[in-house]
């Protein structure tokens, strides 16, 4: 396994892969070390979203591996001031957490996939997988998106993380 | 100049073009904070673009600085003037620019803030704090309902649970109540809509504070934006498969404080997020306005470049068209830029250069018909027996011709931008010669004409000076011109000739009655003495005795005239004067008692070159002069001595005969030499003229002068023979 960034404010720190008949489960386990200024900007009410991304890479002879499978997951989180709970939107599912420890590391869905349907034989030495997680920079507002430009501090990145099947 | 036009024909298009590009941008940029949601589609394209066209505006002026610096370097015409024009115009746009962005600043910040109101703030705050409130009481109302059958949940079994919750949620306001036991499954539940889906396990968090002991109590929003109270307590079972349980009651908010806690919500949470990006807007502007100042002061630093190009060009063209003037390349032409007041300056250059070739090619034709003039005139000179001598105005030798040279026995070229006077200094014999001429030069007087006589070592001349001023407006080429003659053979032979002329008469007047005359005395004296008495015949025979005496002087003295007028040839060839003198001064020694001769030879024989039969005479007449001129009562003595002296580098031999005598009268002394002048009662006044006229034929010089104490001293002074031989190789050369 190895890491764009080591001092990443996002980090994959493992990635699990659970074989089925057809498909495989993979879930990892990230850490996240947001900047005071994103924190603040989230407690603030400002709306941000992370994204997932899982691909499934076959080596090839020649310089372009093949991709052969992508996926994506986004969760948005929100802080709810009425209620004083940040609320973490996936897949149109909404669900409140006290706080941003509770969001990042009291759940498990944030980074859980399900790849297939996959024939096992097309599992080789020379497929393995890779993730990455970042903030959506895209999604934050205008003012903020200008500052995620200049700034590295706006936009965490795990950097792709490249793990064997 | 075409390669200047294009430069500036390229510079214009780039211009243009980049003017259109920073227009675009600007007007994007100015459209992008209109609207949000332009600005989210266009920022991806904005900063790029905008990076460009700072990137092009910065790569073109540091090109244009480094090409300026270079041109400043060589000091390429018009490069200072582009300079100060591109400064002047940085300067002038600048000023206003850094006033309308320093103003701007000023005035986004006041603008930006006065968006926010802290009244607003506080009111917004105060509504969801009454929010809160409300949904607080709806809390306390529901746990006063519900926490004291909570007990009730810990010793029953899932059929009892059941119909707790069924009554729970008749009796409250509860929708949903469900039982969790030890491992987070479910044990009961109940719904106040029975169609109601199975309830969900509450979140990770939740469990983890439920599982470590505490409850937990907490408005959340739902799906369809309303709000829900969720209650989760613990609960521990005394059963002894009981384990740790816990009971979730949801409470639905009703709908319209619902939707009244989330309108608040929701303008809360807007404001709130304003007040965030108060700050990241306010730099946003001001990013966005630095970039719109960048590139328009940039633009204006290039357009500056540009326009200094552009205004510099015609003058720069003029400076190097006037360079080449000044090079000489008078058919330089320029190219008329525009009808305007440059290109009535290029006009004027034009003409200028033209008028300038034709004065140049004219001035070519009269330099030429100068030189050939010059070269006649120069010609004519080398080979003009006159000396020629021409100084300035500060009586500098500026040109000497051969001739000029040959006639004063020095090279004269060795004096050319030297003061005349300087020539006295070098050779002594001319000494005298440049004093004279130098208070001529200077006096008054402009053209004059002036007879000198010079001793070279090659003899005495006499030579004639004229003097032409040359009058000139320009002070340098003032001065005269000094025509020099050796008239000194030319004097010599008209005075030769008259003189000849003089004697010749003489002898043939006189001489031939003088032969009649001294006949009939003697026949007078021979017929009629022995008839006459004693006193008459002796009167007679000392008349016709008388006659006869003085017939034959007269004959002696025509005799005298004839041998003057005589022009024997001379037989020059070296001789020793130490020898000549002894001989001669050997012949008078006891001749006369009351005369004593001394004589004093020089050491070293004094060679000259000489007929010795006529230095002889000259000698011969000398001592005889000498001694006829010394008192006969008394003891007289005569000394010669031979005497050899340097004066300058020319080497002389020389004779002095000094007597004891009366002297010469001063007032002859100056006429002493001519033809019949003489202080003797019987001389004809021909010896000292012959004596002369021998010296002079021998190149040499004679002087008479009185010696108060002794009587006359006569000086006679010859050129050693060495002397003669070198001095004629010298002219020689001069001539070549």
């Amino acid at each position: 396994m190895c890491s764009a960034y080591a001092d990443a404010q996002i980090k994959i720190e493992k990635l699990l892969t659970e074989r089925y008949e057809q498909s495989i489960h993979v879930s990892c386990e990230v850490s996240y070390h947001l900047h005071d200024k994103v924190k603040e900007a989230l407690a603030n009410g400002i709306m941000m979203s992370f994204v997932t991304d899982l691909e499934l890479i076959e080596n090839t002879p020649n310089w372009f591996n093949q991709v052969q499978a992508r996926y994506q997951k986004i969760f948005s989180i929100k802080y709810h001031a009425l209620s004083k709970q940040f609320v973490v939107s996936m897949n149109g599912d909404d669900r409140s957490y006290p706080d941003l420890f509770s969001v990042f590391y009291q759940q498990t869905r944030l980074c859980d996939f399900r790849i297939g349907p996959i024939v096992p034989a097309q599992i080789s030495d020379a497929v393995y997988l890779r993730a990455k997680v970042r903030l959506l920079t895209e999604s934050l507002p205008l003012p903020l998106r200008v500052k995620s430009y200049l700034s590295k501090d706006w936009r965490p990145s795990s950097g792709w993380t490249v793990w064997p099947m | 100049m075409a390669n200047v036009k294009r430069e500036v024909l390229t510079g214009r298009w780039l211009l243009i073009t980049l003017f259109a590009a920073l227009v675009g941008a600007i007007l994007l940029m100015g459209d992008a904070t209109q609207s949000v949601s332009y600005f989210g589609r266009l920022h991806n394209w904005l900063l790029p673009i905008n990076t460009l066209l700072l990137a092009v505006f910065v790569s073109l002026i540091v090109h244009n600085i480094s090409t300026l610096i270079g041109r400043l370097r060589r000091r390429d015409p018009g490069s200072k003037l582009t300079l100060r024009l591109v400064l002047l115009f940085t300067l002038t746009a600048s000023t206003p620019v850094f006033i309308v962005y320093t103003f701007s600043i000023w005035l986004l910040e006041r603008g930006v803030d006065s968006w926010f109101d802290v009244k607003i703030e506080n009111a917004l705050q105060d509504a969801v704090d009454l929010s809160r409130s409300s949904l607080d009481l709806h809390i306390r109302t529901l746990r006063q309902q519900v926490e004291p059958r909570i007990e009730e949940f810990s010793e029953v079994d899932q059929f009892s649970a059941t119909l707790i919750i069924n009554e729970l949620l008749i009796s409250t306001d509860v929708s949903e109540v469900a039982l969790f036991d030890e491992g987070n499954l479910m044990m009961a539940s109940g719904h106040s809509e029975p169609t109601t889906d199975v309830p969900s396990l509450p979140g990770e968090s939740v469990l983890q504070r439920v599982n470590q002991g505490e409850r937990y109590i907490a408005v959340e929003p739902t799906l369809d934006d309303g709000l829900q109270i969720r209650l989760v307590y613990p609960i521990t079972s005394s059963l002894p498969t009981g384990g740790n349980r816990f009971v979730q009651f949801l409470y639905p908010v009703s709908d319209r404080i619902g939707t009244l806690a989330n309108n608040v919500q929701n303008s809360f949470g807007q404001y709130d997020e304003l007040i965030y990006l108060r700050t990241p807007l306010k730099q946003n502007f001001i990013l966005i306005l630095t970039l719109v100042l960048a590139l328009g002061a940039l633009f204006a630093v290039f357009a500056a470049f540009y326009w200094s190009r552009v205004l510099v060009s015609p003058i720069q063209e003029l400076a190097e068209g006037t360079k080449a003037v000044a090079a000489g390349e008078y058919k330089k032409k320029l190219v008329v830029p525009k009808d305007d007041d440059l290109g009535m300056l290029v006009i004027s250059f034009n003409r200028m250069t033209e008028r300038l070739a034709v004065a140049r090619d004219t001035g070519i034709i009269n330099q030429r018909i100068i030189e050939n003039q010059r070269t006649y005139l120069q010609t004519i000179l080398e080979y003009l027996s006159s000396g020629v001598i021409s100084l300035d105005s500060s009586y500098t030798l500026k040109t000497s011709n051969a001739a000029a040279s040959e006639v004063l026995n020095i090279d004269l070229s060795q004096f050319e931008n030297k003061q005349i006077s300087q020539i006295g200094q070098t050779h002594a014999f001319l000494k005298d010669f440049c004093v004279k001429l130098d208070n001529k030069i200077k006096g008054t007087e402009q053209d004059w004409q002036l007879e000198l006589e010079v001793f070279t070592p090659q003899g005495t001349k006499t030579i004639l000076c004229k003097s032409v001023s040359l009058p000139s407006e320009v002070e340098s080429q003032r001065g005269c011109v000094l025509v020099i003659d050796d008239v000194t053979t030319l004097l010599q032979a008209q005075r030769d000739s008259a003189w000849g002329e003089v004697a010749r008469r003489l002898a043939h007047e006189i001489k031939n009655p003088l032969t009649p005359i001294q006949l009939s005395a003697e026949r007078l004296r021979r017929k009629i003495l022995p008839t006459l008495q004693d006193e008459q015949s002796e009167l007679l025979d000392r008349a016709t005795n008388t006659i006869v005496q003085q017939v034959e002087s007269m004959k002696l003295m025509v005799n005298d005239f004839s041998e003057y007028a005589r022009m024997p040839t001379m037989e020059p060839h070296p001789l020793d004067l130490n020898i000549l003198v002894s001989d001669i001064v050997e012949l008078y020694k006891g001749d006369k008692e009351h005369v004593q001769i001394e004589l004093e030879c020089h050491p070293h024989v004094l060679m000259i070159r000489g007929d010795s039969t006529r230095l002889g005479q000259v000698i011969h007449n000398l001592v005889r002069n000498a001694i006829e001129a010394m008192p006969g009562n008394e003891l007289s003595i005569m000394r010669i001595h031979t005497y050899m002296r340097k004066l300058s580098n020319t080497e002389y031999a020389g004779i002095k005969i000094t007597d004891n005598g009366p002297g010469v009268p001063q007032k002859l002394i100056a006429r002493i030499f001519d033809p019949y002048m003489t202080t003797k009662i019987k001389g004809n006044g021909l010896g000292l003229a012959i004596v002369k006229k021998i010296i002079e034929e021998h190149n040499g010089q004679i002087q008479i002068e009185n010696d108060e104490v002794t009587g006359a001293i006569v000086n006679i002074r010859f050129p050693l023979y060495s002397q003669t031989v070198k001095s004629r190789d010298n002219i020689e050369g001069v001539s070549e």
